[in-house]
């Protein structure tokens, strides 16, 4: 119940997006990633900060703070997971905007380790 | 995983309609899943929000998602589409029958978890994951 309180308490302060101080991308930049696209300003670093984020790595697309293993959209996981052949590039084509909404949007986070700072 | 279960129905719905709104249903779907619109949790954001970042309108976003909702069946308890940190405090997730009596799983011997894992009866929280 406390920890709820709180949480709302550090929701109500969070800054709204584009108008903090700290801005960064949701896209990672270390070893391995693909690297910020866009430098969208997305959201905030600071204390308050509660509100998650989608975070996406090449073709993946998940909620920020997941550590679940992730599939790659690539030819051999869409046969794994049986998606035929005539519906792939169209299957790709959605997993594609998904990501790249993902790649220039704040909607969650606070401590995923692909987050990039990116000041604004 | 969801858009590879929509492309594996015949006819599939992604065959037709603009592949923006399908991808804001699918996001919206699973946001619904995973209580994304919830604001008493910590991940959450609004419907208003989304469909801003998406650039589709809020309707055509929760007509699609509530189409996908129809065509698979989609309820509450969808693990292969809940992440991983609520999977393991859904108490439903681990409900298993044994010899009549409800029991939770994770309370279960670690061999007859990894059958009941292997059976599906459980998720696995180390599979792996895609939207």
């Amino acid at each position: 119940m406390a920890a709820r309180v709180a949480a709302d308490a550090a929701a109500k302060t969070a800054l709204p997006v584009g108008r903090s101080r700290h801005h960064y991308t949701a896209v990672g930049a270390s070893a391995g990633m693909s690297g910020c696209r866009g430098g969208v300003h997305v959201g905030i670093a600071g204390e308050g900060e509660l509100r998650p984020r989608l975070v996406a790595r090449a073709r993946d697309v998940r909620f920020r703070g997941d550590r679940s293993r992730m599939l790659r959209v690539d030819d051999d996981a869409l046969a794994e997971l049986k998606v035929p052949r005539a519906m792939r590039p169209r299957a790709v084509e959605i997993v594609q905007i998904t990501d790249t909404f993902a790649a220039v949007t704040s909607i969650t986070g606070t401590d995923s380790p692909v987050a990039c700072s990116s000041p604004a | 995983m969801l858009v590879a279960r929509l492309a594996r129905k015949r006819p599939s719905p992604l065959a037709r309609g603009d592949a923006r709104n399908w991808a804001a249903g699918v996001i919206y779907a699973i946001g619904q899943i995973n209580f994304l619109f919830d604001p008493a949790e910590q991940l959450h954001l609004t419907t208003d929000q989304l469909a801003h970042h998406l650039g589709v309108v809020k309707t055509t976003m929760a007509n699609k998602a509530g189409l996908i909702n129809k065509t698979l069946d989609l309820g509450m308890d969808e693990p292969d589409l809940t992440r991983a940190e609520l999977l393991d405090e859904h108490p439903m997730t681990w409900i298993v029958q044994v010899n009549g009596i409800l029991i939770d799983a994770r309370a279960l011997p670690p061999e007859i978890q990894d059958e009941a894992r292997r059976r599906g009866l459980i998720p696995d929280l180390q599979a792996p994951r895609a939207a």
